[in-house]
């Protein structure tokens, strides 16, 4: 699959772009340093409601750049204070939640949480393989 | 079974609210220590023992974890929440060994479990268990979330998650629904924690102290929020105001006109032309 993201990718405007399995592969010209993979670190925030602005109140970390590591009860406040917020700081939004009626019989019925907002960013690091 | 060491209205309250109760530092030291030597020698197995007999026929000699249960402030709270003759479900040592820097998946254990009545867990710790030695982290207020096991696994942190930081003896009683998971263990020592299952017997109604059962603590403890539920906190304090009137018989129990106003679908005919 080959994949030309809008944003500015480091090394210049004459690289071609390449995403294969959530890793964008930068191919340099002629005369310029190797191949430099760009790998996705996601954000997974779980707001207060739908609305972007909204309050988090819980939130997972992947990094597949192998810079962070992450894990269960690893910290104790939000990385952000909404989904907007961060938006500002360069995270990208790839997965709005979708919404649906409840079913008849489980309108009061809880389980999931339902306003999780799914973000990237692409960094260089990590090995190969 | 002695008043005094059943739990009280505002207890269960708590219980409803957040799926959980602790106590710090209620298990003597002794049994703690017998306890810890029980695991060394391997004189407790590791393997269940028969499901569903009575909790009483469990261990009758040992003077660590049977001596834990058999304790009067132990088995007040659990005829408070399960009643009397409970039956014994399964137990574990959970082993989490030196310089285990992975926290376990958030879950709940067993298999979604939509019941009312309700199984408890008894999760003890028979050693000091420092933050860095991990403890287990709760979830206050996940138990009535209709969930099956670790489908909650892509959750790594939640606003008002409580990890088990504790003085040896301390006991935590789970609810079965509750969310929870083992702590990465960042000290050179093995962390034990020890769970016991039990199930009910007997109807879940009013088997705790109600002296206090009118008292206006009740509510506070009833609807305490959970920052983490955004949203879905009314939903939350309708499932509660559901468990209370389980637990209490009052089938009018209410708070904030929840469950009134949306029960209200009266029936009775105006006759015609008298408007």
């Amino acid at each position: 699959m080959i994949f030309c993201p809008a944003g500015r990718l480091a090394g210049g405007s004459r690289a071609r772009d390449v995403l294969s399995l959530g890793t964008i592969r930068k191919i340099g010209s002629l005369g310029e340093r190797g191949n430099t993979i760009l790998r996705q670190k996601l954000l997974i925030l779980y707001c207060r409601t739908p609305d972007l602005k909204s309050e988090v109140g819980a939130w997972s970390i992947y990094d597949a750049t192998g810079k962070e590591h992450h894990t269960t009860g690893d910290s104790e406040t939000p990385p952000y204070r909404s989904v907007f917020a961060a938006m500002k700081d360069g995270w990208r939004v790839i997965q709005f939640p979708q919404q649906f009626p409840a079913y008849p019989g489980m309108e009061l019925n809880t389980a999931y949480l339902r306003f999780e907002y799914i973000l990237e960013k692409l960094e260089e690091g990590g090995e190969n393989g | 079974m002695d008043k005094q060491h059943l739990l009280t209205s505002v207890q269960m309250a708590s219980f409803v609210a957040d799926g959980m109760l602790r106590f710090d530092e209620l298990i003597p030291d002794e049994i703690n220590q017998q306890a810890m030597r029980e695991i060394d020698e391997e004189r407790i197995p590791r393997s269940y023992e028969k499901q569903g007999q009575p909790l009483s026929d469990l261990w009758p000699d040992s003077q660590g974890f049977g001596a834990m249960f058999r304790l009067p402030q132990v088995q007040g709270i659990i005829h408070s929440l399960i009643g009397p003759d409970p039956l014994y479900d399964h137990h574990a040592f959970h082993r989490v060994g030196p310089r285990h820097e992975e926290g376990q998946t958030w879950h709940a254990d067993a298999i979604i479990d939509t019941r009312q009545h309700f199984d408890i867990q008894l999760f003890y710790y028979p050693h000091d268990t420092p933050r860095e030695m991990g403890g287990t982290m709760f979830l206050p207020g996940s138990h009535l979330r209709r969930i099956h096991e670790t489908d909650i696994g892509r959750y790594q942190n939640f606003v008002g998650q409580m990890p088990i930081v504790c003085k040896a003896g301390t006991l935590a009683i789970g609810h079965h629904g509750i969310w929870h998971c083992a702590q990465p263990n960042h000290t050179e020592r093995m962390r034990y924690m020890f769970k016991l299952r039990l199930n009910p017997t007997v109807r879940q109604l009013l088997l705790w102290n109600t002296d206090d059962l009118d008292s206006p603590e009740i509510h506070k403890a009833l609807f305490r929020n959970h920052k983490w539920y955004g949203n879905d906190d009314r939903l939350e304090y309708a499932n509660r105001i559901k468990f209370w009137r389980f637990l209490t018989g009052n089938d009018k129990f209410d708070s904030n006109y929840w469950l009134t106003r949306i029960e209200n679908m009266p029936e009775r005919r105006v006759p015609v032309g008298t408007a």
